[in-house]
């Protein structure tokens, strides 16, 4: 496991959702019939106006306002994400802009598949605890596609996550420790000229989500000597509602550690965000003093593992920008035909 | 100052004129104003042109359609949106009255049909505040509806409150042969119409057409060979910001009642003494919020003055009685030049079907986007 | 496809930057002084983000660029610090909507611009999320 020199944390966090949802038996409706079990409920869909960059945005805004900082004091601005608007140009600058940083910032993209934000949140540990830095906004933001008809299609959604690194002193959530285990495994994957990724079906399951996830969150909780029981709550990757239940079980985890951080079920896999988010939800309900275990998942493959402790500031910061339930409550629900049209998946 | 009179008008019908080119459209205008005056004798021709860039991709127009024309005179393009052909009028009234000319023409011309109609909607945007209205997508209809929309708000009325704006413009319409619409609608109709632009509905908006008229000015020393001339006795243009969002007070058309009072107050008459009415009517709400800029009625009272019959043809103030936007056709930047025309024919006593009685003073106020620019003239049965 | 244009305006469309004047009026966007005025007479400042509905429209009939949208909801917000503004609505549907009702304002797509797809982000108003 890695801990930095200085110690570090979250100091701010945000999130954001869009406010239309296209159930998974709309989804079933028109490809399968109404038939057979579905992964998730209800899915959240991004508006003909939002993309990864305008959800990183108020994910961000909600992060700044609950660190209580100025924006001028951000030293990196990094989206991770597989929908970033542009191959070439970065989310980052756009908003970092948008937020009134300072022109004096680290601002590049960053892709790992669905870990794409934790590897920001990582990076942002490694130049806060150097010293390099005071603050950093890691965001995950994704406006994930499935290709019509696909298993994918059912859950792939959108939504964005922000977490701030900061000086543990500041912090609403000190980050104790994490690590990250990859390997080659193409689990799922997605040329650039493709519009639609790859899932490689069962192949997703044991040697890649559930090796990888198990395997880091074990290892990390090995390493500090800790137990599942010494934590009150977790939050793994969640591209649907059984997979992070699984793998909760395996690492010895129990089901109501998981429910808080456990958002698949109504707003399906947000890829890049998902993790986040789930962290977000979290703390919006928890104590001082409470340990969260978090780690998410990227396919190609890899797994970032985090041990938080929740701090005293984090009951007042709190309040400071939305919930993330009041994302979840807000709730538009849309068919098919008017999914496909806002997705860009009527061909012309 | 020299006097200014008006000797010969002419305009086409209002028509989408798929068949006939912007100059086609503009000389048989100027055939019909010039009639038999010598061309040679044409100081200057003043063009009043809104959407000739973007729709014909043609500028230059002043010289342009000069050039057609066979005059070798002063040629000038005047554009400020819907109010250019006014605002050209108000260039050629310059011109005699300052002295400098004895003979001018006016023509206002607009081809809108040459491009579909995304074009036309993009084109007439271009009258609204670029960056803070139409690069978020605002229309010029849906900037007439934000001012709708607050108005009846503010007055707790409902939207059918404007009807008997579009209800008299048809009725009209129905009797001007040049008029793009020619039949009548009514109350009932009206209100069941499909919305445009909350809570714009489609009888309550005009639709942009292609035409051209013409008139031709000229000094005293002219005059006294015109049949019936007609003194311009008033003439002013005011403008206010373009931005609704910069303005002080939304539901006030601050330009229209500053060139109003100042056209007015140049011809030394008052409101009252004004038999006919022009007024750029695209909607009933534009209308009424004319009336009550030039003072014919209360803040929030316009609409009595249309449900109680004062601006019908046998009413005290008859206001649209070629049709306005809505019947006649809303010709963009040549309307200006419409409006003048009706009322010098009004004025003369051969306005037709039409025709009000006792025509002695009349008033045309021009507007350029949702009120920006505003022209009016004040024109007079004249004695030379 | 005016490239130097929207970068120019990405104050104003990003972060709502208009000025102030010393007497307390609040202007957007952020222009020269007037003539008459001093050329400090206004400062810059960052327009409050709430405000109240003014007025709105559904539009049925728009630009080409809006072709996919049956609808689009554009508003006037008058801002808590006295300020008017112009905005497209977004989150909501036209019946939701009710002049006095508290909005808040959002970054979201504006569109493309030119052959290339350049994207266009500014300001929007969506009625308040959260009290």
């Amino acid at each position: 496991m890695r801990q930095p020199e200085r110690p570090v944390g979250i100091v701010g966090y945000g999130a954001y959702v869009p406010r239309y949802r296209i159930a998974a038996q709309e989804i079933a409706r028109v490809w399968a019939a109404g038939e057979g079990a579905l992964p998730i409920t209800s899915k959240s869909v991004p508006g003909p106006d939002e993309d990864t960059i305008t959800m990183a945005i108020e994910a961000g805004r909600n992060a700044l306002n609950r660190a209580q900082i100025d924006p001028q004091q951000l030293a990196a601005v990094w989206v991770g994400s597989e929908s970033h608007p542009y191959s070439v140009k970065p989310s980052g600058t756009l908003v970092a802009e948008a937020l009134g940083t300072s022109r004096w910032i680290s601002a590049a993209d960053w892709e790992f598949a669905c870990k794409a934000g934790t590897e920001a949140l990582s990076a942002g540990m490694g130049l806060v605890g150097s010293g390099m830095a005071d603050y950093v906004l890691a965001i995950g933001a994704d406006t994930a596609q499935g290709r019509p008809g696909d298993a994918l299609e059912y859950t792939a959604a959108a939504a964005a996550g922000a977490l701030i690194v900061g000086p543990a002193q500041q912090a609403i959530a000190t980050i104790e420790a994490t690590l990250s285990y990859v390997s080659d495994t193409p689990d799922f994957f997605r040329r650039a000229d493709r519009p639609y990724p790859m899932h490689g079906n069962r192949f997703t399951g044991e040697p890649a989500y559930f090796h990888h996830v198990s395997t880091a969150a074990k290892q990390l909780l090995a390493e500090l000597g800790r137990t599942a029981a010494d934590y009150q709550y977790a939050v793994f990757h969640q591209p649907n509602v059984k997979f992070p239940q699984t793998v909760a079980k395996q690492v010895g985890f129990a089901p109501e550690q998981c429910q808080a951080g456990l958002l698949a079920g109504e707003i399906g896999n947000s890829y890049s965000a998902a993790s986040m988010i789930g962290l977000c939800a979290v703390l919006d309900v928890a104590q001082a003093g409470d340990r969260i275990l978090l780690a998410s998942y990227g396919s190609g493959a890899g797994s970032d593992a985090y041990s938080l402790v929740v701090t005293e500031a984090l009951a007042t910061a709190r309040h400071l920008a939305p919930p993330t339930s009041a994302y979840l409550k807000r709730r538009q629900l849309i068919d098919y035909a008017t999914y496909a049209k806002w997705r860009g998946k009527i061909v012309e | 100052m020299q006097q200014v009179f008006i000797a010969g008008t002419a305009c086409t019908a209002v028509r989408e004129h798929y068949d006939r080119s912007l100059l086609d459209l503009a000389l048989e205008a100027l055939h019909g104003a010039v009639g038999t005056l010598d061309p040679n004798l044409i100081q200057a021709l003043y063009v009043g042109n809104a959407l000739g860039d973007t729709l014909s991709e043609q500028s230059q127009l002043g010289a342009y359609i000069a050039g057609a024309a066979g005059l070798n005179c002063e040629a000038v393009r005047v554009e400020a949106a819907g109010a250019s052909g006014a605002l050209a009028l108000r260039q050629g009234y310059l011109a005699i009255a300052s002295g400098q000319a004895d003979v001018v023409v006016v023509l206002g011309v607009e081809k809108a049909t040459d491009k579909l109609d995304a074009a036309l909607q993009a084109a007439l945007a271009l009258g609204l505040d670029g960056e803070l209205e139409r690069a978020l997508g605002l229309t010029l209809t849906g900037a007439w509806a934000l001012l709708m929309q607050r108005y009846l708000h503010e007055y707790q009325l409902p939207a059918t409150a404007f009807a008997p704006f579009a209800v008299n413009a048809h009725t009209n319409g129905a009797g001007n042969r040049h008029a793009l619409y020619r039949f009548a609608i009514n109350a009932q109709k009206w209100a069941n119409a499909g919305q445009i632009a909350e809570p714009l509905n489609m009888l309550d908006c005009s639709t942009v057409a292609d035409g051209a008229a013409a008139v031709v000015l000229v000094s005293q020393r002219y005059a006294r060979e015109v049949a019936q001339p007609i003194a311009i006795v008033g003439s002013a243009t005011s403008s206010s910001n373009v931005a609704l969002a910069q303005r002080s007070d939304l539901l006030w058309l601050e330009a229209a009642a500053a060139s109003g009072n100042n056209a007015l107050q140049q011809a030394k008459l008052k409101r009252d003494a004004i038999n006919i009415i022009e007024l750029s009517d695209p909607h009933g709400i534009a209308a009424a919020l004319s009336l009550e800029a030039l003072g014919y009625a209360e803040r929030g009272q316009a609409t009595q003055l249309a449900a109680e019959g004062v601006i019908a043809k046998d009413g005290a103030l008859p206001l649209a009685t070629a049709g306005g936007y809505k019947a006649r056709g809303d010709v963009g930047g040549a309307t200006g030049v419409y409006q003048v025309v009706e009322l010098v024919a009004q004025l003369r006593g051969q306005a037709g079907a039409n025709q009000i009685a006792n025509a002695k003073t009349a008033l045309a106020q021009c507007l350029g986007g949702v009120g920006a620019t505003a022209v009016t003239h004040i024109l007079q049965v004249a004695e030379v | 496809m005016n490239l130097p244009k929207q970068w120019r305006l990405k104050g104003q469309r990003y972060r709502l930057e208009g000025q102030r004047h010393s007497d307390g009026r609040v202007r957007f966007p952020a222009q020269p002084a007037k003539l008459g005025e001093a050329s400090d007479a206004w400062q810059p400042y960052q327009l409050a983000s709430t405000g109240e509905l003014y007025s709105w429209t559904a539009q049925r009939s728009n630009r080409s660029e809006f072709d996919h949208e049956p609808i689009v909801l554009v508003g006037m917000i008058k801002l808590a610090d006295g300020c008017m503004l112009t905005a497209q609505l977004t989150d909501c549907e036209p019946s939701e909507l009710q002049i006095g009702m508290a909005m808040e304002a959002v970054t979201r797509s504006w569109g493309k611009v030119g052959d290339d797809d350049l994207l266009v982000y500014g300001y929007k108003f969506r009625p308040k999320l959260v009290d």
